[in-house]
């Protein structure tokens, strides 16, 4: 039931303008991606799968695809590792002067532009010292300063939710050491949103573009960073490997928003 | 096991209300229900006991251990919370079972325990569900299961029926009542509402700005208040300012009136005391601690009705009586219900922290 005096009419308008914005560039990316030919027209002529076959059989591309996948999965792993204590220290800090810090540490990768950081890299990892600009394992760091503070907010505000420093006093009282309260209590209420913030960590990862063409070497680049070489190519052809990317973050964004509502539905937090 | 504070101190970083000075024992067997306004220090007790905050200064100690320096988890203490803390990814059995998982007891005799601790409360029919499909009475029962199933040496119970509804909070005094009586252990009850503290302890300390102003049993509490705050804040009173005449009497805003006995010496500033039921519809004025006037406000409350009585003068009493009693022109003031008390912390002394004099725990 609409509440009286709200312009109804208006809000679906301008959420039916949003969604057009939002879908037509995907929905042009799919018909590009299986149109024949495609020059200065509004849409391709012909319909192929040819694009899909070439990006299929070509070795640059399924590399790229591979290492987008384990540097993602890398990524996820060590966002959890390190994101879950760090959540836990964040939100249970006694001291409000080290929580505004803990804060402001894992908050500072969202407000500094990824240029910034991928310039701050470049400097320091292409040195005789630190010679690791263009190694696997530094794209996939470099992920995880992208990542954790999504990953840390998430968990931080479900802890704070389920009043977990009650809990873990009442364990505590019953006898429970810290590393039980953390694997008996902390870590079992976090599994649905560690589930979620991973998901959304996933998505960010595979679509991570600025920081990583800047310090992923030609070893490990991604596919994003081939990607924008099909840009270069035949339009129908990067419109289907736009697809494969598209389609990979959908199935992230689906997977993160069925996790999410199973995560609201079987919700407890202090009982 | 007897658990006492002595001389303890504890001040919150932040300048928050701590406690001063404590000095409190929870007897073997007793209900001791600690109640003060809020902020006024009673749950940073509770937690000083816990383990859960470390005293700046004194001593904690457990059936004659001294417990200051240990962690909550070495203390063997049950605990219930205010908001019940139940593990809401464990089912019921899973809650009341995990002190005794803690303590490596063997999974028959843990079982057998845990149906025990549940059956005790009512709920063994439930031990395989969650807590969020339980009400809050039966959450409440469950908390009380796991925080005796592991035979702790006291229990610390910190405002447990805050988050219950009127009538269920009447059926849950009494069963926590039933159940620390069953396992006479000695009991901490924190709360605010002072008939709780009044009806299930044995006896209840008064707090106020972190200290203790009085500690004693329920009756005594009530009718022997140590000073004025305690009396303005046990009960309702109609409290005055007054000037000590003699043993036998005293000068008030409403007269001198006739008082019962009191230590306090001639001239001295004092509080009266008056209890609204003690106070006695009269027929006239005439005669000592008799006063003419009317009624202002007539609440009707079931049993009882409580009226403003208001003097020429401008003085109100709050009376109350049986409800059928009509409002009354006069009153009469008993002598014995006109108590001289004295009106600072002093009073306090006498009775704050260890009364040896105070009856022994009913069994």
């Amino acid at each position: 039931m609409a509440l009286s005096g709200r312009p109804t009419g208006l809000g679906s308008a301008a959420l039916a303008l949003y969604a057009a914005y939002l879908v037509t560039p995907m929905a042009l990316i799919l018909v590009g991606s299986v149109g024949g030919v495609w020059s200065n027209t509004l849409l391709p002529a012909g319909l192929t799968g040819r694009w899909f076959e070439t990006l299929l059989a070509n070795p640059t591309f399924q590399k790229a695809f591979i290492t987008s996948l384990w540097v993602c999965a890398a990524t996820v792993v060590a966002c959890i590792l390190i994101g879950a204590p760090l959540a836990y220290a964040v939100a249970t800090a006694r001291s409000p002067a080290l929580a505004m810090f803990g804060r402001i540490l894992y908050l500072t990768p969202v407000a500094a532009p990824a240029v910034v950081l991928g310039f701050g890299y470049m400097l320091a990892f292409s040195t005789d010292a630190l010679p690791f600009l263009g190694a696997g394992w530094l794209t996939v760091a470099a992920h995880v300063v992208v990542c954790l503070p999504y990953f840390l907010q998430t968990l931080v505000a479900d802890l704070k939710l389920q009043g977990v420093e009650v809990l873990e006093q009442a364990a505590e009282s019953l006898g429970a050491p810290f590393h039980r309260r953390f694997l008996d209590m902390v870590l079992p209420g976090l599994v649905h949103s560690i589930a979620s913030a991973s998901i959304l960590v996933a998505a960010l990862s595979i679509g991570e573009f600025q920081l990583t063409n800047l310090i992923a070497g030609f070893l490990h680049r991604t596919y994003p960073i081939v990607l924008l070489q099909a840009f270069y190519g035949a339009t129908g052809f990067a419109c289907a490997a736009t697809v494969v990317l598209l389609a990979l973050a959908l199935l992230a964004a689906m997977a993160g928003a069925l996790v999410a509502r199973g995560a609201t539905a079987g919700r407890g937090g202090i009982a | 096991m007897s658990v006492t504070l002595d001389q303890v101190s504890f001040a919150y970083p932040g300048g928050g209300a701590g406690v001063r000075d404590i000095a409190l024992e929870i007897r073997e067997g007793e209900l001791l229900a600690v109640i003060g306004p809020s902020g006024c220090g009673k749950s940073t007790i509770l937690k000083l006991i816990a383990g859960f905050l470390m005293p700046q200064s004194g001593r904690v100690t457990i059936a004659g251990e001294d417990m200051t320096h240990v962690p909550p988890r070495k203390r063997d203490l049950g605990i219930v919370f205010q908001n019940y803390a139940l593990f809401p990814h464990m089912t019921l059995a899973e809650n009341v079972g995990y002190a005794l998982k803690l303590r490596q007891v063997p999974a028959s005799e843990a079982g057998g325990r845990v149906r025990e601790a549940l059956g005790m409360v009512g709920l063994g029919h439930l031990a395989d569900r969650l807590p969020r499909s339980l009400s809050g009475g039966q959450q409440q029962r469950v908390a009380l299961a796991r925080a005796l199933v592991f035979r702790p040496r006291a229990l610390l119970l910190d405002e447990p029926l805050s988050a219950l509804d009127a009538t269920l909070r009447g059926e849950m005094r009494d069963e926590i009542a039933r159940l620390q009586r069953l396992h006479g252990i000695a009991t901490l009850h924190i709360t605010h509402d002072q008939e709780e503290a009044l009806s299930m302890a044995h006896r209840v300390a008064v707090m106020r700005e972190g200290r203790i102003l009085q500690v004693d049993t329920p009756e005594r509490l009530y009718a022997r208040p140590a000073n004025r705050t305690v009396a303005a804040f046990v009960g309702l009173a109609n409290l005055f300012d007054g000037i000590v005449l003699d043993a036998l009497n005293v000068r008030t805003p409403l007269g001198d009136l006739a008082c019962g006995a009191h230590p306090f010496p001639r001239g001295m500033a004092v509080t009266v005391l008056i209890r609204p039921e003690v106070i006695r519809p009269a027929e006239s004025a005439n005669g000592p601690n008799r006063f003419a006037g009317s009624v202002t406000r007539d609440r009707f409350l079931g049993a009882l009705r409580r009226f403003d009585f208001t003097l020429p003068g401008g003085q109100c009493l709050r009376i109350e009586t049986e409800s059928h009693v009509a409002p009354p022109s006069a009153i009469e003031l008993p002598p014995f219900a006109v108590q001289v008390i004295a009106t600072g912390q002093e009073g306090a002394e006498r009775s704050a922290a260890t009364t040896d004099d105070n009856p022994a725990v009913p069994a």
